[in-house]
């Protein structure tokens, strides 16, 4: 797999703000790539940079090798899917898709034909002599869409491209944009700060915090294999407990030796234990590692949440559990339980 | 300092052609009455040379009777019709901006505004002479108080937009009445955007001549200060004038500069 | 009182908030009717009717005024009273534009300080705008003293009293009328309409021409036909700086009702702006309902 984009050390600042502190990554051809982040992480930034309404105080971006940022951005072979969708309202459908080919002096036979093309890859050819304000939310979305694949370009910006939809939609769309994506073989980077969307759509994600790449990888990685506690916070949720590393876990203060592992960390180091809900394993009559009382429940339909407080901590530790599991129909609030969890589903982390 | 996304995309050749074009129109705005401020110091008083810095054209204002007295005549007038203007510019904003919006009544009420003032005084003229009235000063605040009331809606109006209405229902909410709810939360929210209509109404009545004009009536006993310096103007180039317009042009900007930041501050 | 009636209860069947509405608003639209709407209808009246022998009304029905509107004499005032009108609306909009542009296109914070700037101008007296430019285009005035200084002209140009200073006269006193309507119409844009158009491909002359112009067209409309009527109706402008001959329509009105005392034909004068304007204010109407359709205004 060759780059198509290569970010190297790429900063910019407004004011005295970083937005980008020297990021480099590269975007692989065909992809469908996340940039993931909270807000004023610098996702959008980067994707405003790679369309060229922004120019980078340092560093470079190529694409194919070649320099994009000196090129201006209405002849780049990028385009965007604006957040807004930025649809123009004076325009049908149709004229809006058609209009990015028109800048490219494509005229007549060929001009409808790949208009059509466009609208039956989003299944929009009946209102293609609507104006925009007469369309749905949804609608709107795949003709901000339409308009930008028409172009066929190397690369494809998507700027929070789900966020006005409402929930459903969402869910429906983020399987249509993968089945677009795939379909086109147009490699796709979006922004979004929803890290299920990033999850469930993205090939690659880089994940972002304060203008640099906390972590780069599949989502598989990211959820898994945390590397910093800013990554295990923001993807999925964590139990996080301060300790120091021992030869196979981690001391915590009032809670003793619990089991985790973490690569070349020096025993007494201090580190943070990050263990996910579902990994917290309840131990029925006892015998668990650690001990507390359920101080909470929560129903979520085809789980449970358990609030488990522990001796001497504010924070309880967060256990998800199948409402199906044998113990579930027995648990009540104020109840002592016990549990533990697999030395391998609890990682160590030093930052 | 961020620039606007739009000026990102310009080229610099662009751009700086559009910034040379404003200080150009700025300088065209400015120059004239720039010129005047200048010369209304200048002791010859011509046009053409330099004849020292002299406060000599203020001093012969001051002893210009005919000019005071129309200066009061203006003064009066313009306090009252900032009074009806204010107040009926503040239910007409308030009855406009309740309710749906309505294109005909925005246009109706924009007739006043945009009427060729000669078209509206010599309709009013026609008016007080067809019910025989006597004109005088009274004709000119019932003539001027039509058109400065559009003007002072349109101001309190886009205070009204810029507030936010669930607090009237948070205060009927809380037990009050509508007219309590007027005077406890309505008044004091848009009391900036009243007080800015009520700046712009004196403007507006202080600067107006062709209105006025006609509906003074014969006899110089009614002679406002714009019909005062439109004499003198017909007479010719008279170096007194460059002293009103100046002190004319810092009354006038002090007050609008006061109304827009009344009009403006506090928004959410 | 903008109470929302709906959460108080009220026996009475009218809806309340209708009638509270109707409450504010009978006061101030009665004088605007009595002042205003009456006053326009007696002119109307009047245009229909013969003159006096001693000015005033002879109450014989007749369409000789508006005939006599049509005659040569004043159908060519007429007619160059809407040609110097539409020429100061050009290039009101031509100067105007760029500079709208330019003042929302800037950072935010100067935004508002450069269009209270363009604004200001307005708020002073119109008599000594008008003033200012005698001053500067008199024979011996700024620009011929200047000129003449430089050796350029030995001669005095014949700058003012003419058709130019009325035109330019016109351009100054109306500008910040342009600019207001232009300035709200291209900050209400949106950056990023512009930015999709840059995306999709276009330069700049091309997103200009295809999308900011068509989109800005309801703020391009009200500033010309302010600009448009308050220059046909103006009768100082022709007047001061015109010279004093009868150059406008303005003036014709002026004279009919002041010097020569016929007051049904001035009436007939004036009626006929106020068609123009209405017919005016009606296409205006008509723009801003399909913007507001369309969701560009608002």
């Amino acid at each position: 797999m060759t780059a198509l984009i290569a970010i190297r050390e790429l900063a910019k600042s407004f004011g005295p703000v970083p937005a980008l502190a020297d990021v480099s990554l590269d975007i692989r051809e065909n992809e469908f790539f996340a940039l993931l982040g909270p807000s004023g992480c610098g996702k959008t930034t980067l994707l405003r940079i790679l369309a060229g309404f922004e120019m980078p105080d340092r560093g470079s971006v190529t694409l194919d090798g070649k320099d994009l940022v000196a090129i201006p951005a209405n002849r780049r072979p990028v385009n965007m899917m604006f957040q807004s969708y930025a649809l123009f309202p004076h325009m049908t459908v149709a004229g809006n898709v058609s209009y990015g080919l028109e800048m490219e002096g494509v005229k007549g036979p060929e001009l409808a034909r790949r208009v059509r093309d466009a609208l039956a890859m989003v299944q929009l050819e009946p209102v293609a002599g609507r104006k925009p304000h007469l369309l749905s939310g949804g609608q709107r979305q795949r003709v901000a869409l339409a308009r930008a694949l028409v172009k066929r370009p190397r690369l494809l910006l998507l700027d929070e491209p789900l966020a006005a939809l409402d929930k459903k939609l969402r869910e429906q769309m983020r399987i249509e944009l993968k089945r677009i994506q795939h379909d086109t073989g147009i490699t796709f980077l979006v922004v979004t700060h929803d890290q299920e969307e990033a999850l469930v759509m993205a090939d690659r994600i880089a994940l972002m915090d304060r203008g640099a790449v906390a972590q780069l990888g599949s989502p598989r990685e990211l959820y898994d294999r945390p590397a910093t506690r800013f990554v295990a916070g923001f993807i999925g949720m964590s139990n996080v407990l301060e300790g120091r590393a021992t030869a196979g876990g981690v001391a915590v203060a009032g809670l003793g030796a619990l089991p985790a592992t973490g690569e070349g960390i020096a025993p007494g180091a201090p580190v943070s234990l990050t263990i996910r809900p579902e990994r917290v394993r309840l131990v029925a009559g006892g015998g668990g590692q650690v001990a507390g009382k359920i101080t909470g429940i929560a129903y979520l339909g085809q789980d449970l949440l358990l609030q488990i407080g522990l001796p001497g901590r504010a924070d309880p530790l967060v256990a998800r559990l199948a409402s199906g599991h044998p113990l579930a129909d027995g648990l009540r609030e104020g109840m002592a339980v016990s549990c533990d969890w697999a030395a391998a589903d609890a990682r160590m982390l030093t930052e | 300092m961020t620039d606007h996304p739009v000026a990102r995309l310009q080229s610099r050749g662009t751009r700086r052609w559009l910034k040379g074009h404003a200080a150009l129109v700025y300088l065209f705005l400015y120059g004239p009455i720039a010129m005047l401020a200048v010369l209304s110091f200048n002791d010859s008083g011509l046009p053409t040379s330099w004849g020292g810095f002299s406060f000599r054209w203020y001093g012969e204002l001051l002893r210009n009777p005919a000019i005071l007295h129309s200066v009061a005549n203006s003064l009066v007038v313009a306090f009252f019709v900032t009074l009806i203007a204010t107040a009926g510019g503040t239910l007409l904003a308030l009855g406009l901006e309740q309710g749906r919006p309505s294109t005909a009544l925005d246009s109706f009420v924009m007739v006043p505004m945009i009427i060729p003032d000669i078209v509206l005084a010599i309709a009013l003229l026609s008016f007080y002479t067809t019910l025989q009235f006597t004109l005088g000063l009274y004709s000119i605040v019932l003539s001027q108080s039509v058109f400065v009331m559009a003007f002072a809606a349109a101001v309190v109006r886009t205070r009204l937009r810029n507030f936010d209405r669930s607090i009237l229902e948070a205060s009927v909410d809380l037990g009050a009445d509508g007219w309590t709810t007027f005077w406890r939360v309505t008044l004091p929210a848009i009391l900036p955007g009243v007080i800015a209509a009520a700046l712009l109404s004196f403007t507006l009545s202080i600067d107006d001549f062709v209105i006025a004009y006609f509906s003074a009536g014969a006899g110089r006993s009614s002679t406002t200060f714009p019909m005062q310096i439109y004499a003198m103007i017909r007479f010719g180039v008279t170096p007194t004038i460059n002293a009103i317009a100046t002190i004319l042009v810092l009354v006038s900007v002090t007050l609008m500069l006061t109304a827009q930041r009344l009009a403006r501050e506090a928004q959410p | 009182m903008t109470v929302r009636a709906g959460t108080i209860p009220v026996a009475a069947p009218a809806d309340p908030r209708a009638r509270e509405r109707l409450l504010l608003l009978a006061g101030p639209l009665g004088w605007i009717a009595l002042f205003l709407v009456v006053p326009c209808l007696l002119i109307g009246i009047y245009s229909l009717f013969e003159r006096g022998t001693y000015g005033g009304i002879e109450w014989n029905f007749t369409f000789e005024n508006f005939r006599r509107a049509a005659d040569p004499l004043y159908f060519g005032i007429l007619i160059k009273s809407l040609w110097i009108a539409g020429l100061a609306t050009a290039i009101a909009l031509l100067v105007g534009y760029p500079a709208a542009f330019l003042i929302a296109t800037s950072p935010e914070r100067w935004q508002k300080l450069l269009l209270v700037l363009a604004v200001l101008p307005f708020w002073t007296n119109y008599l000594i705008r008008s003033y200012a430019w005698i001053v500067i285009l008199n024979r011996e005035g700024a620009i011929n003293n200047l000129l003449r200084g430089l050796g350029l002209t030995s001669e005095p140009l014949p700058l003012l009293y003419n058709e130019f200073a009325i035109v330019l006269g016109l351009v100054y006193a109306y500008l910040p009328f342009m600019i207001l309507p232009l300035y709200a119409a291209i900050s209400r844009l949106g950056a990023d309409l512009i930015e999709a158009s840059t995306d999709l491909g276009a330069d700049g002359w091309r997103s200009f021409r295809r999308i900011i112009l068509p989109l800005t067209l309801p703020g391009i409309a009200a500033g010309s036909i302010f600009v448009f009527v308050y220059s046909l109706g103006n009768f100082i402008t022709p007047d001061l700086l015109g010279g004093g001959r009868t150059v406008m329509v303005g003036n014709l009105i002026y004279d009919q009702f002041l010097t020569a005392r016929d007051w049904p034909f001035g009436a007939a004068l004036a009626f006929i702006l106020i068609g123009i304007m209405m017919g005016l204010l009606t296409l205006q109407a008509f723009l801003i309902n399909r913007a507001r359709r369309i969701g560009t205004y608002d």
